[in-house]
């Protein structure tokens, strides 16, 4: 746009519609949430009871700790792709590492594993300048087969003391499990570290306009590996649940989810062009995700019709955001 | 200004990009407090020099001392660690961060080195800066709301926090209005007096005479001339050193059009709901007519809405006598509307792609036949064309990207000349090309308008708009107020128009 | 300047570009080494085969991401496509099941496209929503069946030979032949790359941008529900969960190891099929191997690692890219 437009919104900016709208585009999705659960609420009479909605905060954790990290990667400008199958490598090392050296040791290292190989995506994006969404759609297929490798090739791995791991994601504080409490301290220490943080700052500017913040004397490289880092630990994190959880880590477990991790970040705001974006944002995408689901299985409508009406509701948001952009621009 | 100990020395500098040398072996001395200008024409190194120094780019060969010891600039982040900056033409700043976040930007140290010190203390540092260099800016404003001008302080606020010792300037004052410039002059003397080196890079001759003390001119990856006293030059005879001969920058002879020549645009009440706000323009064949104005005035946002770039709210456009259809690009082009828009990277050239496929483009009914592409007869049009227009090399097949800014804009040209249109708009044809290119454009266009051709020329540059227009017709504030001709096409008749009140600036058409 | 800068300059026809086919021969060659199985007939016209697929929405893909844009999709159009037709071929005619399976995909695409064009959504988000969309269709389609059309005869198209190639890898050489011809010689072809490498400029210079990057996903879904419908026909069966996300990925990895880059503004057909081959040589040679299937995957996402890293050394040794 050219200053001679620039100049004039400034000074003939309108006010309430404008104001309004610009609201609208920030805290629609809230809205958008709450309206969700509203209905709900009304069409059913499970949705609103206690055991449903701790069901779902419960159910939310794993996605939920995947879309954090996602978030940091979006805000970079970068993508990633292999989430999903780092969950899976993640929780075999877990039920590994818990048969032999008991829960606190396997938690550890799920965590360092995902650390590590979201570092090794960083080195592939940095070093080789492979494009992220290219190379994480490659590395998902390789830490894949390394996980099926690691499992024998059965594919899954059995935990022997399951009640002992259990208490990692089971274990009640208030009536709702740790996974669910997990995952919100991950959700606190990202919004921590975008907001609070110099660190932070950097991320958003490398999203922003990469080139500036190198000019400016950001390390580039670094922020666009460590973002990776970053959404591999919490994918690590959220594979030590998942074994935990189930006692059974299965090794493509978590195919599928980096796109629903993805799916939330985008719903909640986040601009897919980096730079800008918060994690509540996504919180309250991957919790409209959710309520989705759940009110649909509450409502009964047969399981065919899920994934079409899912996938409408998102579609219908994903437009509702696209035409307040352009309203309020 | 005193004799201060030389602060940057630069000798041997070597660069070269594939098989071109861009530096040929240059030397610069700099002392500390001195404003230095840098002036050439385009491609003559100029803007790889103040590269070098600042890290932006590494030498090949040679080497430069800072405090007389010898430095290696990997990384801007080096060059900034000894105090050396740049704030180069494409702004470098992160839209959707506020001017404070901008500002502080990257910077390492401070107490608590990961941990922010706290929204407040940042923004009291920023103001604190803001206020003693007299910025005016404001620390929580959005980046991506505030004009140019303002875009540009905020990078000379980021330098200034970073204690820069030196500070390179590439064509600072490019995209600013008369009154910003002279703001922008002011602080860089204050930076001088201060202490600050100051590398001045510009086109603007009288500028940099002004506000330099020293001037180094560079032609073809060579000083020729090195830092002579500002006070001794004169732009001619910068533009002698320039040019290797003297060249008087003057326009070809007008030819005025036939009295009975047609209509071809025909404007009335054209407003966008935004900055435009009531445009009446009139150009008839074989005239050229300049819309001249102060940046924010609306000059390019109206001839993006005649052009059907853009949609108008009113108004009502006839191309030779009859309506035409508004907000449709494609529709301008079929009725012989040309085109040549303010960025030509952004919005004229396919950079990537070759002159064929940049030229024919507008025109492509011309050379497809059932849906297919007639490639050798692209080939011939487009060598025909780049020839007549001395595109240099004449090669359909080359990469557009690597030709110089003159030709590219020739190219350009080419491609809204291939099928002579009726009306050419011109917006800042001459942007970034040197001088021996500009005195071609303006005998293009002169002979253009000759051969009935009309014309509507924006341009940052009053000489040359007053040089080749047959009328003027003044914007301000969103909305034509002047239509001048004959004896008024006149700097002061032009910028009173433009300012409304007699003032007496650098140039009422300065760049948008 | 002169002589030197211009030869520096002008863009490199030479051996560099070809590296991607280089490295298809190279591996054809290290196969027909380590396994004699592999170069026979039946063998080569099996990789053709069983890739075509794949090929055929790649070729369309290409499209796409020259234009700048990409398209998510395809592995739920796939499933869509091949319900759909399965369905129709049990209750009304394999003619008719065909015929809408493919008009489905066109329609599907256009959808996708006005998301795109009309609607101002970014085109990940736009086909990532349509594959959710889509997917869920599907499962309508099928409710929770699995579809024998072969009943109904509707196997000729994926079964059936002509001149000893199956009639799949015959529309494979069809697609990458017309769309091939329709991207380096059609205007639209011209179009599509110059919006994909500057969309501003394009507009600027009449192309009718909105309808140019709509097409390219019409074609992409036309692709694929082709796609789907073929090997719904080859199988004999159809279910809600073929393609998917697995089919989208190979897709891209195709048309990215094939050279052509995600950004847009380049690339070729003939590229993305050397894309296909390559991966598809390297799945087959696996299995004549004897490595376990689920280690495919592995092999595939490291060679597309190789493969790519490969490919923008060499763009940036001739200038192309910057350093």
């Amino acid at each position: 746009m050219s200053t001679d437009a620039l100049a004039a919104n400034r000074v003939g900016a309108g006010l309430n519609g404008r104001a309004l709208l610009a609201w609208a585009r920030d805290y629609g999705i809230v809205v958008a949430l709450l309206a969700l659960c509203a209905v709900f609420a009304v069409i059913t009479d499970t949705f609103l009871t206690e055991r449903n909605l701790i069901n779902l905060a419960q159910q939310s954790a794993e996605p939920g700790l995947l879309a954090a990290g996602m978030t940091v990667v979006i805000i970079a400008g970068e993508f990633d792709l292999s989430v999903g199958a780092i969950l899976g490598f993640a929780a075999v090392v877990a039920a590994f590492v818990a048969n032999e050296a008991g829960l606190v040791l396997a938690v550890l290292a799920a965590v360092a594993v995902g650390a590590g190989l979201g570092l090794i995506n960083g080195t592939i994006v940095t070093r080789l300048r492979i494009q992220s969404f290219l190379a994480t759609l490659a590395t998902q297929f390789v830490i894949v087969g390394v996980a099926i490798y690691l499992t024998d090739s059965s594919n899954s791995f059995r935990v022997n003391d399951f009640l002992g791991l259990q208490k990692f994601a089971n274990s009640e504080l208030l009536g709702i499990q740790s996974k669910a409490w997990i995952a919100l301290a991950g959700f606190v220490v990202v919004w921590a570290l975008l907001r609070a943080t110099r660190y932070g700052k950097q991320v958003y500017a490398v999203g922003g306009n990469e080139a500036a913040a190198r000019v400016a004397g950001v390390r580039v490289r670094l922020i666009k590996a460590s973002v990776l880092v970053v959404s591999g630990v919490m994918a690590g994190l959220a594979g030590a649940i998942a074994v935990s959880d189930t006692g059974v880590a299965q090794a493509d477990g978590g195919l599928g989810m980096e796109f629903t991790a993805i799916a939330a970040v985008i719903i909640g705001g986040t601009s897919i062009s980096g730079g800008r974006g918060s994690v509540w944002r996504t919180l309250a995408g991957v919790l409209l995700l959710a309520v989705v689901a759940n009110g649909f299985t509450l409502v009964d409508i047969s399981p065919t019709y899920d994934q079409l009406f899912q996938g409408g509701i998102i579609l219908t948001a994903i437009l509702l955001d696209a035409l307040l952009k352009r309203k309020a621009r | 200004m005193n004799e201060a100990a030389t602060f940057v020395e630069a000798r041997g500098l070597v660069k070269r990009y594939g098989g071109a040398q861009a530096l040929k072996g240059v030397d610069l001395s700099l002392s500390a407090g001195e404003v230095h200008g840098l002036v050439g024409e385009n491609g003559a190194g100029k803007s790889t020099l103040g590269k070098c120094l600042s890290g932006v780019v590494h030498p090949d060969e040679g080497e430069i001392k800072v405090d007389g010891v010898a430095v290696d600039y990997g990384v801007p982040r080096d060059a900034l660690a000894d105090g050396i900056t740049i704030v180069e033409q494409e702004l470098s700043l992160v839209p959707a961060m506020s001017v404070t976040d901008n500002v502080l930007l990257g910077r390492r140290g401070g107490e608590n080195g990961a941990r922010r010190r706290g929204r407040r203390a940042e923004r009291a540092e920023v103001q604190a800066l803001n206020e003693e260099f007299s910025l005016e800016l404001d620390p929580d404003a959005t980046v991506e709301d505030l004009p140019v001008a303002e875009q540009q302080k905020v990078e000379i606020l980021r330098a200034l926090s970073r204690r820069a010792r030196l500070i390179v300037m590439d064509e600072p004052t490019a995209r600013l209005a008369g009154e910003e410039a002279e703001n922008l002059l002011g602080i860089i003397r204050l930076l001088a007096e201060r202490g600050t080196t100051i590398v001045y890079v510009s086109h603007f001759l009288a500028e940099v005479l002004r506000v330099c003390d020293r001037v180094t001119v560079m032609r073809n990856g060579e000083v020729v001339k090195a830092g002579a006293p500002a006070a001794q030059e004169s732009p001619s005879s910068l533009v002698t050193a320039m040019l290797g001969h003297a060249a008087a920058l003057s326009f070809p002879e007008k030819r005025p059009p036939e009295t009975a020549a047609p209509t071809v645009l025909s404007v009335r009440g054209l407003r966008d709901g935004q900055l435009v706000s009531g445009v009446d323009v009139e150009v008839r064949a074989g005239e050229i007519v300049g819309l001249g104005g102060l940046v924010g005035s609306g000059r390019s946002e109206a001839a993006r809405l005649i052009f059907g770039a853009e949609r108008p709210s009113a108004g009502e456009i006839e191309i030779e006598g009859r309506p035409a259809k508004l907000s449709s690009v494609r529709q301008a082009v079929r009725r012989g509307v040309a085109y040549i828009p303010e960025s030509r990277k952004d919005q004229g050239l396919f950079l990537e792609l070759s002159g064929q496929e940049n030229t024919t483009l507008a025109h492509l009914s011309r050379v497809t036949r059932m849906g297919v592409l007639s490639r050798g007869r692209e080939r011939r049009e487009t060598a025909t064309t780049l020839e007549r227009l001395r595109v240099t090399p004449a090669d359909p097949d080359m990469r557009v990207g690597a030709l110089s800014g003159g030709n590219q804009q020739k190219v350009l040209f080419g491609k809204w000349l291939w099928q002579a249109p009726r009306l050419l708009i011109a917006d800042e044809p001459t942007r970034g090309v040197d001088v021996g290119a500009k005195f071609g454009i303006y005998e293009l266009l002169v002979e253009l308008a000759g051969n009935g051709m009309g014309i509507l020329l924006i341009s940052s540059e009053i000489d040359e708009l007053i040089g080749l227009s047959h009328r003027v017709v003044v914007m301000a504030r969103g909305r034509t107020v002047a239509d001048l001709g004959g004896e008024d096409v006149r700097e002061d008749r032009v910028l009173h128009a433009a300012f409304g009140s007699d003032v007496e600036s650098r140039g009422a058409g300065a760049p948008a | 300047m002169g002589a030197d800068v211009i030869r520096a300059l002008k863009p490199r026809a030479g051996l560099l570009e070809f590296a991607g086919l280089f490295g298809l021969l190279v591996l054809f060659v290290v196969l027909s080494l380590a396994s004699s199985a592999f170069l026979s007939k039946d063998n080569l016209l099996n990789v053709l085969q069983a890739n075509s697929d794949i090929g055929i929405a790649a070729c369309a893909g290409t499209l796409v991401i020259v234009a700048g844009g990409i398209d998510l999709s395809v592995g739920a159009i796939y499933a869509l496509a091949g319900v759909l037709s399965a369905k129709l071929a049990i209750s009304t005619g394999v003619g008719v099941g065909i015929l809408a399976g493919v008009a489905a995909g066109a329609a599907l695409g256009l959808l996708n496209g006005l998301v795109v064009t009309a609607g101002r959504v970014s085109p990940l988000i736009a086909t990532l929503a349509g594959a959710i969309v889509f997917t869920g269709g599907a499962e309508v389609l099928a409710d929770q069946e699995l579809l024998t059309p072969e009943a109904a005869g509707f196997v000729e198209l994926g079964r059936d030979s002509l001149l000893g190639v199956k009639y799949s890898v015959w529309l494979l050489v069809v697609a990458a032949i017309a769309f091939g011809f329709l991207l380096s010689r059609a205007r639209f072809g011209r179009e599509v790359r110059v919006v994909g490498s500057n969309q501003e400029a394009a507009r600027l210079s009449g192309v009718n941008v909105g309808r140019v990057r709509c097409l390219t996903y019409v074609l992409s879904g036309l692709a694929a529900a082709v796609a789907g419908v073929v090997a719904v026909s080859q199988a004999g069966q159809a279910q809600s969960n073929i393609g998917g996300i697995p089919y989208v990925l190979a897709v891209i990895a195709a048309i990215a190891v094939g050279g052509t880059s995600l950004r847009g503004g380049e690339g070729a057909v003939w590229r993305t099929i050397i894309g296909v081959l390559f991966l598809g040589l390297v799945n087959n040679g696996l299995g004549l191997l004897n490595v376990d299937p689920l280690y495919n995957q592995f092999f595939t996402g490291l060679l597309i690692l190789i493969a790519v890293s490969g490919e923008i050394y060499v763009r940036r040794g001739s200038g192309r890219i910057a350093t």
